[in-house]
């Protein structure tokens, strides 16, 4: 019997339920720094998280020994005494979503060839500009997630593979960073499109321009609308400050908040990608959630227990991220509009184009603000980039600038695992700089 | 254990090699709103082994200690493909020592039923306050870690180390507006300054409460005088980052930026970096290196005048160890990080520091922030209008930002009035969030900063 079968059957024993959670992953990171090879790790890690329900109490522990079961058990039965009274009962195991998200290629790709399309892209990088300093990162990755109760076990594999790479440029006391990533299930070692990225933002921020403060028009990258809006939403959509009253969209399903051509989903089920899963870190199957549709609130996002407790179903949102079980997002999809990035950049007289900021989430973000320094923004004169903006912050509130959209881009990308999105030209930002 | 480590790093062919070994044991409460969301226990056991050849680094983690051997072996592997051109690390004595944790009460021994009274209490002190109290989030946590490190070089320590934390993030909300107050305490040595917080959760509730009524700041370039928490989160994000010699050391413009005994603030200005200081958050006697920490002037009267380094930075560098090399946890490699990091005090009272101020904004209470490179942005929680010296009005949370160098050299005014901040701090660096550091400054002014109000 493995270690996780010993501590469920104790549990079961003294419980009146348990459900044991085993994380099993392997990541291989290949890491370059300044232009050169610097280390080649492996990280192999395994954890067992017991949750239990006792006397209509809810009891967790978790631990990545494997020498002692009672203790663990008794670790959990402790922490019954004072848990959360239970809203939920653990579903069936057994259903899954029929998603594909392991590539039997990517744990056998060999370090040395990771190693080597990080060389060649540093190769190429120099040679169109032999000042820069780039760190790379390739990594693979392989988890096995599996949960088990009442007898059954259900599991899956996952794998994952990414590239990043920054480049770094000093001018005299100026300096600029530009990085751009890819990740997917498969491995992927072509890095044409992460080159090409590169240069053309060192192109553009090759000459410098300035904005002046007030409310001009802002167009933000896929990027960018993660950095500044994403953590509003990610905030106002958890079923958990909804439950708390604390999202300012409490109240507001079935109404039109945001802009009629905004609508979002919260997707697990996209084949292929890092941030999917046939269900959910509770065993609840995925799915594919509307949050926001044609600018009406359509749901929110649940794990078991917040949904027992709001009288609604769990939305397969219930992930662990190295605790307890909480409502979390996997990847939100953003409709695409029309028009190219250079169209929305066309059809701004006088503006700002914003690749990325700094300190995006650190706003109040439960009231929806959003606030940064533009850490690679461009100034738009005549519907063209004229320059890069520097010393310059940006401040909004996600609410405000999305319920009235000047236009949404129709080429989206993937922002990481956790966003697809196309461009967004938005009114109501704030830009401030030096006087 | 000390047996275990060096069996496995004897026949090792690395130019340097070391294993590191941890063990704890951890709870946590967390309230959501009024009601426990979670409370439990977790444990841990888990290990790494690190390989340099040629310059080249091999890092292997695990939980399971018992293929040690192999690790060493797969390390040194890795190490050799990424070998590049020799390694360089600063010398240093082998040290063998067992540091145990200098404990008052220790979180072990206190049952964890009243732990969850005692947050009980914090809770519905925080709810007391007011009816406009929307939501908190009130938590507790404990750890205790025990960490084993061996090199090939002969050192062997092994330290001890306590942590005690609890906080929370208030929130109100009125007519659709909603703002928050934040409270944390941290101990290294004793589960007895978590108690007894009553009043700093009312107040953390209270400011949230009061933040409802208040007017956005202005936008633009203001004189700001920072309260120590911010002052010191401030010195930690725009410039600590850049002291750290990691950042530096491969990159020959940044190194010519950053020259040891040049000017790069007012005379005014003396920061250092120590986690030698007893008993605060970034506190320890060796770092992950096994390299005894000290304390490091890095800004000495307005002059640059050291950096913080690993062994292979200041190896590379040829300057002195700091003992800075720091991993959160075995699943991590070391890399150069700061420990307690402060302002030294100045010799102007507050009130002569905001005196002579017409029109400004005084920021109080650090929400967040983040640096890039010369770039720095941070998020004050609440604000106040400075008007003809006097701090008058509150204004609501405001973002500073600027780049550091300018902004150095604008800090005109050091307080004589500093203080560590109680709470602690946790830093990101290379994806190891949230590291424990202290942050220590009086007040300072800066004659010029962009800030933006919302």
């Amino acid at each position: 019997m493995t270690f996780d079968e010993q501590v469920l059957e104790l549990a079961e024993k003294s419980a009146d339920a348990a459900e044991a959670f085993v994380h099993t992953s392997s990541a291989t990171p290949v890491e370059f720094e300044a232009n050169k090879l610097k280390s080649i790790e492996t990280k192999v890690s395994r954890s067992v998280s017991l949750r239990l329900i006792k006397d209509g109490r809810i009891g967790t522990t978790s631990t990545s020994r494997d020498d002692d079961p009672e203790a663990v058990v008794a670790s959990a039965l402790e922490s019954s005494v004072y848990g959360a009274e239970a809203r939920f009962e653990f579903p069936p195991l057994g259903e899954r979503t029929k998603v594909d998200v392991y590539d039997g290629e990517t744990p056998t790709i060999p370090v040395e060839s990771m190693a080597e399309a990080g060389k060649q892209l540093i190769a190429r990088l120099l040679e169109y500009n032999p000042e820069l300093l780039i760190d790379v990162s390739i990594g693979k990755d392989d988890e096995e997630i599996r949960i088990a109760r009442y007898g059954a076990a259900e599991s899956y594999r996952r794998t994952g593979f990414g590239v990043s790479v920054s480049a770094n440029l000093i001018r005299g006391t100026d300096m600029l960073d530009v990085y751009s990533f890819n990740v997917s299930c498969s491995p992927d070692l072509d890095t044409d499109s992460l080159f090409d990225e590169i240069r053309e933002k060192l192109e553009l921020a090759r000459d410098a321009g300035a904005v002046e403060s007030g409310s001009i028009p802002v167009v933000l990258s896929p990027i960018a609308f993660m950095l500044t809006v994403g953590p509003a939403l990610r905030m106002g959509f958890n079923g958990k400050m909804v439950e708390q009253g604390a999202s300012p969209l409490v109240g507001k399903l079935g109404e039109e908040v945001f802009d009629p051509a905004l609508t979002i989903h919260d997707d697990a089920t996209l084949q292929q990608r890092p941030s999917s899963s046939p269900f959910d870190d509770e065993g609840v199957p995925t799915r594919s959630v509307p949050l926001v549709e044609n600018g009406i609130v359509s749901e929110f996002l649940y794990d078991l227990q917040t949904a027992g407790r709001m009288g609604t179903q769990s939305t397969g949102n219930g992930y662990r991220g190295g605790g307890s079980p909480s409502p979390s997002s996997t990847a939100a999809i953003v409709d695409a509009g029309e028009g190219s990035l250079q169209d929305l950049i066309g059809n701004v007289e006088n503006g700002l184009f914003v690749d990325y900021i700094l300190g995006g989430g650190q706003a109040n973000v439960l009231r929806g603000d959003f606030g940064g320094n533009v850490q690679l923004g461009f100034k738009i004169e005549n519907g063209r980039l004229a320059g890069r903006v520097k010393d310059t912050l940006i401040a909004g509130n996600a609410y405000e600038v999305l319920a009235k959209i000047r236009q949404i881009g129709g080429e989206r990308r993937w922002v990481g695992a956790g966003l697809y999105c196309p461009p967004m030209a938005l009114d109501g930002i704030t830009v401030s700089t030096k006087a | 254990m000390r047996d275990l480590l060096e069996s496995a790093l004897k026949n090792n062919r690395a130019d340097y090699c070391e294993i590191r070994v941890e063990e704890s044991e951890s709870t946590s409460i967390q309230y959501r709103g009024r009601e426990l969301e979670n409370i439990g226990a977790t444990s841990g056991i888990g290990g790494n082994v690190r390989a340099a050849v040629n310059g080249g680094w091999g890092f292997v983690s695990f939980n399971d200690l018992s293929g040690l051997n192999d690790n060493v072996d797969l390390a040194v592997r890795q190490a050799r493909l990424a070998a590049q051109d020799g390694t360089v690390l600063a010398e240093a004595d082998p040290v063998v020592d067992i540091v145990k944790s200098e404990v008052l009460t220790d979180a072990a021994d206190v049952p964890l039923s009243e732990k969850k009274d005692l947050m009980d209490e914090y809770v519905e002190a925080a709810w007391s306050v007011s009816d406009k109290i929307q939501t908190s989030q009130v938590y507790y946590t404990d750890a205790h870690r025990k960490k084993y490190f061996a090199n090939s070089e002969g050192s062997y320590t092994q330290q001890e180390r306590m942590f005690v934390r609890t906080g929370g993030v208030i929130v109100a909300r009125e007519n659709g507006e909603v703002q928050q107050g934040r409270t944390s305490r941290a101990s290294t040595q004793d589960f007895d300054s978590v108690r007894n917080l009553h009043a700093e959760f009312e107040k953390a509730a209270r400011s949230a409460v009061s933040l409802l009524d208040a007017k956005p700041a202005k936008s633009g370039e203001f004189v700001v005088v920072l309260d120590p928490a911010i002052a010191s989160v401030f010195i930690h994000e725009a410039f600590g980052h850049l002291s750290e010699a990691d950042h530096v050391y491969e990159n020959p413009k940044l190194r010519d930026l950053l020259v040891i005994g040049e000017e790069i603030a007012d005379p005014i200005l003396t920061v250092a970096d120590s986690a030698a200081e007893p008993a605060l958050s970034g506190s320890y006697k060796y770092d992950d290196e096994g390299i005894r920490a000290r304390k490091n002037y890095l800004i000495k009267d307005g002059r640059l005048v050291g950096r913080l380094h690993s062994r292979e930075t200041a190896g590379k560098m040829n300057e002195s160890l700091t003992g800075n090399a720091r991993a959160i946890t075995y699943r991590f490699a070391p890399i150069v990080r700061m420990t307690n990091t402060f302002v030294e005090p100045g010799n102007v009272s507050f009130e002569d520091l905001v005196g002579d101020i017409k029109d400004g904004v005084y920021v109080v209470n650090w929400l967040g922030g983040q640096t890039a490179m010369e770039m720095f942005t941070f998020r004050a929680m609440e604000a106040y209008a400075i008007r003809n010296g006097r701090i008058a009005e509150l204004l609501r949370g405001v973002t500073l930002t600027g780049n550091v160098f300018d902004t150095l050299k604008n800090i005109d005014a050091v307080a004589d009035d500093f203080t560590w901040d109680p709470g602690g701090g946790g830093c990101g660096k290379g994806g190891q969030s949230p590291l424990p550091v202290g942050n220590g400054s009086p007040h300072i002014r800066i004659s010029k900063c962009v800030i933006a109000g919302v």
